[in-house]
């Protein structure tokens, strides 16, 4: 479910960041996806439990408000969930939008 | 430009047989590549441990992703807690942070120094001690002045600064220009890193050097010290006389506090906190392989400094998710734009604790009024720079925070920066364990060697006594010599 949900978010954050004005926008977000569970795998050892069970936690809470889970909505609801969390007032919940968005941002932006 | 291969001899790549050392290092930064490099050249034996991998500098390209992942700890992803999260990143490879910075060189300030020998009696900490000591060190790097084109968005800041009336400065680097230039005149040459300067010249006199090796602690028995180590999984013990902790500002007191070893360790860790801003400019100010930008602006230091960032497309689009609506201006404008900052001299108390089970530290910054205040002055300041610089829009990272268009806009900006929504980061990390004869709050001696602690030495940024303003890792070499040099002509 963790590498369903960093899947899904690598994909949804790539797709915004993807295209380069004159370029292809690029098709395929493995290698953010890769990245993203590297770095998590890579961060202060007593950060990462409580990390994945987080990401566990996105993952899985759109199950009570959309009925599926995160990776498995269209991408006009994951990018409202996304906002949704970005901008919520819980710092939690907009460090760990940052965390991805800032990765996949660096990732996707090092590829052109 | 020397390779690791050249000093295959001299590296362990598996455990070693042998299993005594008179000296140890912990760490081969620029205090520990100093500490190894001055025991090996005056005969003595020493084995430097590293954590990192051996990297040579051209083995991966400097302010990337792969950089990221394979010369930084915990792959660049280190925070310091707090009221305000500040993300600071350390090196972890050979050579440490000096193989990941700019390069930026400044002596120790006067009044940093002269408050050192006031607040924590740090003995021999005058100009005139000390001057020597800078001076070995800016030989030994090649310290130097770029001698070609210098990068536009470093310039801007410049001319900023003298279209207001303030004082900036063009920082030299460790950096040997070969007198070469490219076809659009930048100066070509090699940056002096440890793996150039210290790190050879230590293998060349004999030193050993094992990277990707984790101490785990040190245990003192029978004077001598244990040190209990880990290299790809497998652990061993290795002993020795005399052991100089260097494992920068954070790992330095984790080891000793994992050790059970000393007092006032990691009690006031300090940073220099540091809030960004992206500039849009009207003509082209930044280009694929830009370079370092060298200027800053120490016009109101010390409350707070202002210089240039690495401004590379990534770098430029990471800074703009603070602004989702301008973010595709990287797509199609990067090249006028760059990413400039605004650094306050530390003010707070941080600490860093060890944490049972874990192997990484708990960090903490507490963040004082006073630095909020100058930080968002200090942005309010580098904002006007850069309006009288020729910028059309800011975009300070703050995340919602609007794009700033004119000097009216940034006068709305919040006389303190806000805690929830403030992008601090900081690379300059230092006072986890300070030194000199004021027992009531200094770790070590005014050379290093940890107070009541007999064999036990630190070598590194984590002895200074306090922040100091400017780029440290000129004062963290300059001292580094002067305490080793002690240690070598007091101890047989």
């Amino acid at each position: 479910m963790i590498r369903a949900t960093v899947t899904a978010m690598a994909w949804q954050l790539g797709r915004s960041k993807g295209t380069v004005a004159g370029k292809m926008p690029l098709q395929t977000f493995d290698a953010e996806t890769v990245f993203l569970l590297q770095q998590m795998n890579q961060m202060p050892d007593y950060l990462r439990f409580p990390f994945k069970m987080v990401t566990l936690f996105y993952g899985l809470h759109t199950i009570l408000t959309h009925g599926k889970p995160f990776h498995a909505l269209q991408p006009q609801q994951r990018d409202a969930v996304i906002r949704k969390w970005k901008h919520a007032k819980i710092s939690f919940m907009s460090t760990f939008i940052r965390f991805f968005e800032g990765l996949v941002t660096v990732h996707v932006y090092s590829r052109q | 430009m020397y390779n690791k291969t050249q000093f295959s001899d001299q590296l362990y790549t598996t455990i070693p047989a042998r299993r005594h050392y008179d000296h140890i290092v912990i760490g081969s930064g620029p205090g520990g590549a100093i500490t190894g490099c001055m025991l090996a050249e005056a005969g003595r034996d020493v084995l430097v441990l590293e954590e990192g991998g051996y990297f040579d500098l051209d083995d991966i390209e400097p302010f990337s992703i792969e950089e990221m992942k394979h010369k930084y700890r915990n792959g660049g992803l280190t925070l310091a807690f707090g009221k305000i999260k500040i993300n600071y990143v350390e090196g972890k490879c050979v050579g440490g942070g000096s193989e990941v910075n700019s390069g930026l060189y400044h002596r120790t300030p006067k009044d940093v120094l002269a408050a050192w020998r006031n607040d924590f009696q740090l003995k021999d900490a005058d100009e005139e001690s000390l001057e020597p000591f800078f001076q070995q060190c800016e030989k030994d790097v090649c310290i130097s002045y770029n001698p070609g084109v210098l990068s536009k968005a470093s310039l801007k800041l410049a001319e900023g600064a003298e279209k207001k009336g303030w004082s900036q400065q063009e920082v030299p680097r460790w950096f040997s220009y070969s007198g070469k230039m490219d076809a659009e005149g930048q100066a070509e040459g090699v940056k002096m890193s440890m793996t150039q300067t210290y790190l050879p010249r230590m293998m060349k006199a004999g030193g050993r050097l094992m990277p990707q090796t984790r101490v785990l602690k040190i245990v003192q028995t029978g004077g001598h010290q244990v040190i209990h180590c880990e290299h790809q999984g497998q652990r061993f013990d290795l002993t020795c006389k005399h052991c100089f902790v260097c494992a920068g500002a954070v790992q330095t007191p984790q080891i000793l506090h994992k050790s059970g070893l000393g007092k006032h360790i990691g009690e006031r860790f300090l940073l220099h906190p540091t809030i960004k801003v992206t500039a849009l400019f009207k003509e082209e100010v930044n280009r694929e392989s830009m370079g370092v930008p060298v200027h800053q602006v120490k016009e109101f230091a010390p409350r707070f400094s202002f210089g240039c960032s690495i401004s590379t497309p990534p770098y430029l689009a990471m800074a703009m998710t603070d602004h989702p609506n301008s973010a595709e201006l990287v797509n199609t404008v990067w090249k006028k734009m760059a990413i400039y900052y605004a650094m306050t001299n530390a003010a707070g108390k941080g600490a860093v604790k060890a944490l049972p089970v874990y192997k990484d530290p708990l960090v903490q910054y507490g963040i004082t009024q006073e630095e909020k205040q100058h930080l968002a002055e200090g942005l309010k300041k580098l904002c006007e720079l850069l309006f009288a610089a020729g910028a059309e829009v800011l975009y300070p990272s703050i995340a919602g925070s609007s794009p700033l268009h004119s000097m009216e806009d940034v006068n709305k900006l919040p006389a303190s920066i806000p805690a929830a929504t403030s992008n601090l980061m900081t690379i300059h990390l230092f006072s986890s364990c300070p030194m000199g004869e004021n027992r009531h709050v200094c770790a070590t001696d005014s050379y290093g060697k940890l107070h009541g602690v007999e064999g036990l030495y630190i070598n590194d940024a984590s002895l200074l006594p306090t922040a100091l303003g400017v780029n440290p890792q000129g004062t963290v070499m300059a001292f580094a010599l002067r305490n080793i040099d002690h240690f070598i002509k007091h101890t047989s």
